[in-house]
């Protein structure tokens, strides 16, 4: 088991996300993200305003100790005797002093917490956007899940790097700058006491910086993986309670779990000796303020005030230190995301739109495929089509038939656009469909495929996407005429039914049915059926054939399908094998000429003996 | 318990008592540790001021002899606390994670135990936010729980102790204001969680049409509705910016109102140990370190509104946990073994109701088969036909009426009385759509059958025509497909998940429309193999079909027809086609066929 997942670490995250983006990674993050502050610029100078008070008003405060211990007291014959007017003073300043440090931090967590609300959000906009712009192949490619957690988790991961750690890195620095002022200006020596520990303390954050952003960039990883998994045994709990695999399953989330505990078990041995080291490091200063102190009192240079408002400085200067390791590993995993995130940003769409995009003129719906050639695989090896020619003359329909896997449905991704031919030309109405702007294009051909999506809303809601503005009476009648009607409306609420996120409350053939629905709705010039009707009962498909026939009238439209039933009334029909077109013709003519259709068809009638009756 | 959800998360520790005894030790000596330092340089000092740490002696040069003693102490003292801190802090990591290992393989296990009505009913996207989102959130209230407040918790205890050690009046004024602000803070935090339950809400809302906007990339693309679904992806991101805003202005307006009270402590100590100085019963030097102990006090309770906030969070995740992990699964085992050889099925008055509602799928459904048989079901879209065949194998449960396997000469044996195991074992059901896990291809049919060997799966796959599926693949039966490997095709996928099944060897194979996606002549070849397995081997394997081909209800021995929850024919085709209009009407074929 550890062998195996010692294998999975071959590509990391980030790894794996450049190879997906085709793309490698501009390290040099810094420069693109002081940009995002531009939005916000006002409040963050507030901010940083603010941060500077807060700073002075900590310092003040021991100061009202030092004025108490050394003027509060006055030593007279009967003993000490209060200075009562200066202690009231000095508490109420003391007072003050808390209420309006802990009111100007709310006011800076405000405005500061505001920013990140506008940047962040902004970011999420930016990247979504920009997901609507990419190309189909970057979406076969990339699983669902990651592209997700850019917009949602990764944006949400910059907070610390944007947002608080500036300031709180600026406060320390600045608490610290304070600190050495204040102590140089009570005295020299005290100064110097306290800077005996910087180097020690600059060296361990360095040292602890970089031991924990190793650690935690390995944590994350073990992190992804287990929930990964997790998240597969959730979608796949049906074929583990099938396949009685539960046990092995779990025990292979244990190992993922171990794996992930050791790692940042063992991290954290290696790098929580921070915190500890910042708390003696204070110690040790105060010892040696202390020690300095006593010295410069005993030579009267300084007060018994002043020491102890010094000990403050210590602690003011100090505690901070103790959050940094939050920061660090909050830091570490938002520069990861920042990096994912701007990875996602710099993916280029594959497919653009020209500058001076045609527009369809004549919308007659004529398709043709010109030589094409067309792999997946980019480097041009197993081409999928391979110098097909295919003419659809207008208002024709077109069948195409063929093996699983050897082309059909990769022509309809190269009619609508959503990959690029490799060599050769797709032409509608006789203009390539690269002069096409896409979003032209694909009204003008409407696809409909096997396993389309749903958004969540009503039916009519969905319906409506295809045809905005359209009244609901037009829908509904839209399914009627296509037959889709006696299955809709038997659902729940109709068509005012619910279909849940991306259509899982419908069974599959219902979501088909809505599927064709919207896409008629859209009223291409083209229309594709790639297995449109797969899930869908037989009577019901035999309704919808015959009202696509009378419907359909004047519009070309590509057929694939697996049920020869559905194929055989076509005007031609084409068969591809190998991702050529092994012959082209109506069915009366394939019959006759006895090749690859004529074989499919009788080892297909010999299966259904009594269709041909039908 | 029920009703803080997160006190039982904490209660797990009840799991490690010693390791957890052990980290509550070091943490108690820590801040022991701290308040020790404290009150040596309150001591310190009260020695500088009477002049005895440092003396000038005779000869003009200082004396540091003393104060160098009691400095020693004091950084040995810390030392000592620093490597305790140290061992602290390792441990409490090691004793969150071993708690939430144990939280985190409870959600797996019950995620694989529970019903798949259950799954349904809740949603997969709901499952996978309750495992992840969640149970982060329960991490982060356990990680602060160490670091804030058990330790915020023991530090009021300790310097409350150490200052009444001084004066009890310093103790009770530092503890009034400290429980006073922790109160105000209390009663903010109703307000505040309902404020963080509205961003959340408003957040899904984000997160849905992000994922739909990822998952119907194609559909988004295909009607050009690229524009329309960034406005509406905008304006749910405008509702959530305005609901986070308001919780903001809320907590950021509100908090630092306890967090003032809780620093009245410090002017407390500052005022009345004056007086007390006065009095001679408290020095100097004591009363620096009381400040100090204060002003540690007010930074550790600083952070309690962000803390509260975490917590506020974790309890409703950890409720949402919870609320996964009480569950109980409906379908029990029973504790018969399923008898070798071959079974038939028997559906008796079998009625099925949509999870939630009232409404039927199935209703009055009877249909037997006897062993062997090859039986088709067709029915309209949504008559139920899933249904029935997740009955079988126990992943759904009858309302009323049995299943039952076995056979008319043996006997019939509900499906509840044998063990769930040996149940899904024999009784195997290919699914509409496939699922395959992200691993090898080898992995993925060994599901079926763990110690499969080559030749067995080579058979199994060409049983299901996926032979040259294999053999376009670069790695054969080890390439990895799924998240970090290659995308098969729907077709593809079928052919596998054909090939598991088969290689499990079922008694009863169901097949769910899963050859929906093969052409004509790899569908016939697959159930050719079906058929032919039958007799091959002297293994009888029951067939339920649920199709909508005519090619495949073609290859039944006899087919049933369902209509609005319940068998309303069934027969041979030829029968039924000559019998039936409604029958002749769905399949599509004239009479006379």
């Amino acid at each position: 088991m550890a062998d195996n997942l010692r294998q999975e670490r071959a590509l990391n995250d980030i790894e794996l996300e450049q190879a997906l983006a085709k793309k490698s990674l501009d390290r040099n993050m810094f420069w693109r993200l002081l940009p995002l502050l531009n939005l916000v610029k006002g409040r963050v100078a507030t901010v940083v305003v603010l941060e500077t008070l807060l700073v002075a008003v900590i310092f003040i405060r021991p100061w009202f100790l030092r004025e108490v211990i050394d003027f509060g007291f006055i030593q007279t014959a009967q003993g000490i005797v209060l200075n009562v007017p200066l202690l009231t003073w000095m508490s109420v300043g003391m007072g003050l002093s808390w209420a309006v440090r802990f009111g100007i931090s709310g006011l800076s967590q405000y405005l500061a917490g505001t920013a990140a609300i506008t940047i962040l959000n902004d970011l999420r906009i930016k990247v979504f956007s920009h997901v609507q712009a990419l190309s189909v192949r970057y979406f076969d490619q990339t699983k669902a899940g990651r592209i997700i957690s850019r917009a949602d988790r990764d944006v949400d991961a910059l907070e610390p790097l944007l947002i608080q750690g500036p300031p709180e890195l600026f406060s320390a620095l600045l608490r610290f700058v304070v600190a050495a002022i204040a102590l140089w200006w009570i005295s020299p020596k005290l100064f110097l006491a306290l800077a005996s520990i910087v180097p020690f303390l600059v060296a361990g954050t360095w040292l602890f910086k970089r031991i924990s952003q190793k650690n935690w960039a390995r944590v994350a990883e073990a992190r992804a993986r287990f929930t990964a998994h997790l998240v597969e045994s959730v979608s796949g709990v049906r074929i583990t309670k099938q396949m009685v695999n539960e046990v092995p399953n779990e025990n292979r989330y244990r190992a993922l779990l171990n794996d992930f505990n050791t790692t940042l078990i063992k991290g954290n041995i290696r790098a929580s000796w921070f915190l500890p080291l910042t708390q003696v490091l204070s110690t040790v200063g105060m010892a040696a303020l202390l020690l300095s102190g006593g010295i410069g009192i005993a030579e009267n240079e300084m007060t018994v005030g002043q020491l102890a408002q010094s000990l403050f400085y210590v602690q003011l200067f100090l505690g901070p230190l103790q959050e940094l390791n939050e920061l660090f590993e909050r830091y570490s995993s938002g520069a990861s995301s920042a990096q994912r995130v701007f990875l996602l940003l710099d993916t280029e769409p594959e497919i653009n739109d020209p500058e001076t995009p045609t527009l369809p003129g004549s919308r007659l719906g004529e398709v043709e495929f010109r030589n094409v050639v067309f792999g997946y695989s980019q480097d041009g090896l197993k081409p999928v089509i391979k110098n097909l020619d295919l003419h659809i003359p207008a208002g024709q329909v077109l069948a195409i038939v063929g093996p699983t896997g050897h082309g059909k449905s990769t022509l309809v991704q190269l009619l609508t656009r959503f990959y690029e031919v490799q060599s050769g030309s797709v032409l509608i109405d006789g203009q390539n469909v690269k002069a096409y702007a896409q979003q032209q294009l694909r009204l003008n051909v409407g696809v409909v495929l096997q396993d389309n999506v749903l958004f969540s809303g009503s039916v009519l809601h969905n319906l409506r996407m295809a045809a905005p503005g359209a009244s609901d009476d037009k829908l509904i009648a839209a399914a009627r005429e296509l037959g889709a009607d006696e299955v809709l409306e038997r659902l729940p609420k109709g068509y005012r039914t619910e279909v849940g996120p991306l259509g899982g409350f419908l069974s599959h053939g219902q979501r088909q049915l809505v599927c064709l629905v919207r896409a008629y709705l859209a009223n291409p010039s083209v229309l594709v059926l790639d297995e449109a009707t797969s899930a869908v009962d037989i009577h019901t498909e035999r309704r919808i054939q015959a009202a696509f026939r009378r419907l359909c009238v004047g519009r070309t439209a590509i057929i694939i399908a697996h049920r020869l039933a559905t194929i055989r009334d076509a005007d031609r029909i084409a068969v591809i094998w190998n991702g050529e077109l092994a012959e082209i013709g109506s069915h009366v003519e394939l019959i006759r000429q006895g090749g690859a259709y004529s074989r499919l068809y009788k080892a297909y009638e010999a299966a259904s003996v009594s269709e041909t009756v039908a | 318990m029920i009703k803080h959800p997160l006190l039982r998360c904490l209660a797990l520790y009840r799991y490690m008592p010693w390791k957890f005894s052990l980290t509550a030790l070091l943490f108690v000596l820590v801040n022991i540790g701290m308040a020790w330092q404290l009150w040596l340089v309150g001591k310190v000092i009260h020695n500088v001021q009477l002049g005895k740490t440092v003396t000038r002696l005779a000869d003009g040069s200082l004396d540091l002899s003393l104060a160098k003693y009691w400095l020693v102490i004091l950084v040995a003292v810390a030392l000592a606390r620093g490597v305790l801190q140290y061992l602290g802090g390792v441990m409490s990591l090691i004793i969150g994670q071993d708690l939430l290992t144990i939280l985190r393989d409870r959600i797996l296990i019950q995620v694989q135990r529970l019903d798949l009505a259950y799954h349904w009913r809740h949603g997969m996207g709901e499952i996978v936010t309750r495992t992840t989102r969640d149970a982060d959130k329960v991490r982060d209230a356990l990680v602060n729980f160490w670091r804030q407040v058990f330790e915020a918790s023991l530090w009021v205890i300790v310097s409350v102790a150490l200052l009444s050690w001084y004066n009890p009046w310093l103790g009770f004024g530092t503890l009034f204001f400290t429980l006073s602000g922790i109160s105000i803070f209390v009663l903010q935090t109703d307000r505040l969680v309902k404020l963080d339950r509205a961003v959340g809400d408003a957040y899904d809302h984000v997160n849905q049409e992000l994922s739909e906007g990822v998952n119907g990339v194609r559909v988004i693309k295909s009607f050009g509705l690229e524009q329309q679904r960034i406005a509406v992806f905008t304006e749910h991101i405008q509702l959530f910016m305005q609901q986070a805003r308001a919780a903001l202005a809320y907590a950021s307006s509100r908090i630092p109102l306890p967090q003032t009270m809780v620093a009245m402590s410090h002017v407390w100590i500052l005022a009345y140990g004056a007086l007390l100085v006065q009095d001679g019963s408290l020095n100097v030097g004591e009363l620096v370190a009381s400040l100090l102990i204060a002003n540690t006090l007010v930074f550790r309770i600083e952070g309690i509104g962000r803390v509260m906030q975490v917590f506020a969070d974790a309890r409703s995740s950890a409720a949402r946990i919870w609320e996964l992990l009480d569950e109980r699964p409906t379908i029990l085992p029973g504790t018969l073994h399923v008898p070798d050889g071959a079974l038939g099925f028997r559906f008796h008055h079998v009625y099925v109701k949509t999870p939630g509602t009232p409404t039927l799928i199935l209703q009055d459904c009877s249909l037997e088969a006897s062993p062997g048989e090859v039986i088709a079901v067709v029915g309209v879209t949504g008559s139920g036909k899933s249904t029935l065949a997740g009955l079988l194998p126990r992943l759904l449960e009858a309302d009323a009426g049995e299943v039952q396997i076995g056979s008319a000469w043996a006997s019939w044996q509900n499906v509840k009385s044998f063990s769930l195991d040996e149940l899904r074992r024999k009784i195997h059901v290919v699914p509409q759509e496939s699922f395959l896990f992200s691993d090898t291809l080898a992995a993925n049919l060994r599901l079926a059958k763990h110690d499969a060997t080559q030749q067995e799966l080579d058979e199994a796959i060409a049983l299901a025509s996926a032979t040259e599926v294999i053999g376009n693949l670069s790695d054969g039966f080890n390439t990895r497909i799924g998240d970090r490997g290659i995308t098969l095709s729907g077709g593809q996928r079928q052919r596998i998940s054909l090939a598991r099944a088969f290689l499990s060897r079922p008694a009863i194979l169901v097949l769910d429309d899963s050859t929906s996606a093969l052409d004509a002549i790899t569908e016939r070849n697959v159930l050719e193999n079906i058929r032919k397995l039958r007799h091959s081997s002297g293994q009888t394997t029951t067939v339920l079909l649920i199709a909508s081909k005519l090619s495949t209800i073609l290859l039944a021995d006899r087919v049933a027809m369902l209509d609005k929850g319940a068998i309303i024919a069934q027969g041979t085709h030829q029968n039924l086609v000559a019998t039936n209009a409604e029958y002749r009407d769905l399949v599509g074929v004239d009479h006379g066929g």
